[in-house]
């Protein structure tokens, strides 16, 4: 038993409670009453806004702590391993620099036998050639090349799945590196049948800029803490792109993925969810992704992904109406629903009524006491989040500027981004630009 | 002294309410930028574009290539 989570739980709850009661009783010192109707809602929103922070928070925090203290103690990787035939499917479009040192690195793999499927995405350079040299057997591990036109990553990905010679994929990018315990350590979750996905879990290798680093804290405290909760839930509304496991015979049955939105990973999670089967979190299933190193590289992404995660849930309309399969599907899927659309703009908008509320009743240092208040809470999650994950805790003090520079600058994206869904502005795929840092 | 604190707070506050307008005009700009940059990208020539392609939805062929037993 390893106590120390709960104790960090603990303190991280009781600073959380302690955080919110005085940003309470900073709204409540603020007279929105008397200053018009206006500031009489903004007020109220702040409160609300205030109560969904807190409650979100804990609730994610706890749930976190379930997920782990199930998976580290109640059903630990070692107790009873199940390695059944695996394929690693990698959709590759003209990635010649990288290929090979990509692919020797899953022959590394600590996992019994697999084989690996690279599916060259019609590439122009020499991609297809550089596999071929490597194609063969390696032990009870091969490695196979199919090469079709250009298509894209989900098309890439349907190849591999069709062609695929075991029960189970393990999709990935063309650009992701598994560590060696990855693939053993998401397998185990398979022993349960209603499982047919497992969602691995994504860290930002290239932490080189301040951008990076605060995607990594992004992944860590604000995708990791969302999936870790949703996995004791059994409902992971996204599985990521760069790692995700699933069982072959479902993904046929469901069509594997559809080419109709920009997110297909999130279409493809909410087309199993719906068909009413189990998707987990496993945390040691690990993989490296690059992430965009410049601003305007990382709006795109988001961009795109918002619009992605959008069009995902508008195809399943009636899911957000009514639970069909079960509670725990149906707040997964208005977590996602309130994550891309309501929380960025009450994170923008809350934020600004507060400081104008404190400003009109001549009270503009609290602007002071509650940006200090929010970081704090964002340092405790930090903190909290990292430790679990025992990751590098030199990326907690990147949470004083998470909230009021890369959340605000994120959320501006994500709120036109979800305008222009709705307006049904055009828009196209294009490549993000790596700086092929792996 | 009380005065003066007071001030400093205030002052703090005013810093960080003015920095967080500013970075959610410049985030504005910034996607202005992006959009920009977006519509000045190369587009593929005619013929070539791969986004009908890309848009057709695939469905797997039946199971017979399976070698593996369907999971429990």
């Amino acid at each position: 038993m390893r106590p120390r989570y709960l104790v960090v739980l603990f303190i991280g709850v009781a600073v959380m409670l302690l955080a919110a009661a005085a940003m309470g009783y900073l709204i409540s010192r603020i007279p929105f009453r008397g200053h018009g109707i206006a500031l009489f809602i903004g007020g109220t929103l702040l409160l609300v806004f205030l109560v969904i922070l807190i409650v979100r928070y804990l609730s994610l925090m706890w749930l976190g702590y379930l997920h782990h203290i199930e998976n580290k103690l109640v059903d630990p990787p070692e107790a009873s391993p199940y390695e059944p035939l695996v394929t690693i499917i990698v959709p590759a479009y003209n990635e010649e620099a990288v290929i090979q040192s990509a692919v020797q690195s899953l022959l590394e793999l600590d996992y019994p036998a697999y084989e690996i499927l690279v599916v060259d995405d019609g590439s122009t350079d020499g991609t297809a050639a550089r596999v071929v040299a490597l194609e063969g057997r390696y032990g009870d591990v091969t490695v196979r090349l199919v090469s079709k036109e250009n298509g894209g990553k989900a098309t890439a990905l349907n190849t591999g799945i069709a062609l695929a010679r075991h029960p189970f994929v393990l999709c990935m990018d063309g650009d992701s590196r598994l560590t060696r315990a990855t693939l053993r350590n998401a397998m185990r979750h398979f022993r349960d049948p209603r499982v047919a996905a497992v969602a691995g879990n994504v860290k930002v290798v290239n932490r080189r800029n301040l951008w990076t680093r605060l995607q990594a804290l992004e992944y860590i405290e604000g995708l990791n803490m969302a999936r870790r909760a949703q996995g004791f839930l059994r409902a992971v509304n996204i599985i990521p792109g760069p790692i995700g496991i699933f069982r072959r015979d479902v993904l046929a049955q469901v069509g594997g993925y559809d080419t109709d939105t920009f997110a297909e990973d999130a279409d493809l999670t909410l087309k199993l969810l719906t068909a009413g089967y189990h998707i987990v979190f496993e945390d040691q299933a690990i993989a490296y992704t690059e992430a965009p190193e410049h601003l305007l590289d990382l709006l795109k992404q988001r961009y795109r992904w918002t619009r992605g995660i959008l069009q995902s849930l508008m195809k399943r309309k009636a899911w957000l109406l009514l639970p069909k399969h079960g509670a725990a599907i149906w707040v997964s899927l208005l977590f996602m629903l309130f994550e891309a659309i309501l929380w960025p703009a009450a994170n923008i908008v809350g934020n600004l009524v507060f400081a104008v509320g404190a400003l009109e009743a001549g009270v503009a240092a609290y602007v002071l006491y509650w940006w200090l208040l929010l970081t704090l809470l964002d340092v405790t999650a930090a903190a909290y989040t990292i430790a679990m994950e025992e990751e590098d805790l030199g990326l907690v003090p990147y949470a004083v500027l998470y909230r009021y520079l890369f959340i605000a600058t994120i959320d501006v994206t994500k709120l036109f981004a979800t305008i222009e869904q709705f307006l049904g502005v055009r828009m196209t795929w294009g490549k993000l630009q790596r700086a092929g840092r792996i | 002294m009380q005065l003066n604190s007071l001030s400093l707070n205030t002052l703090l506050s005013i810093i960080i309410l003015v920095s967080f307008i500013v970075t959610v005009v410049l985030a504005a700009a910034s996607y202005t930028a992006y959009k920009l940059r977006e519509r000045r990208r190369p587009r593929p020539a005619a013929g070539t574009e791969s986004e009908n392609l890309y848009f057709e939805r695939y469905f797997p062929p039946p199971q017979g290539e399976s070698e593996g037993p369907p999971p429990a």
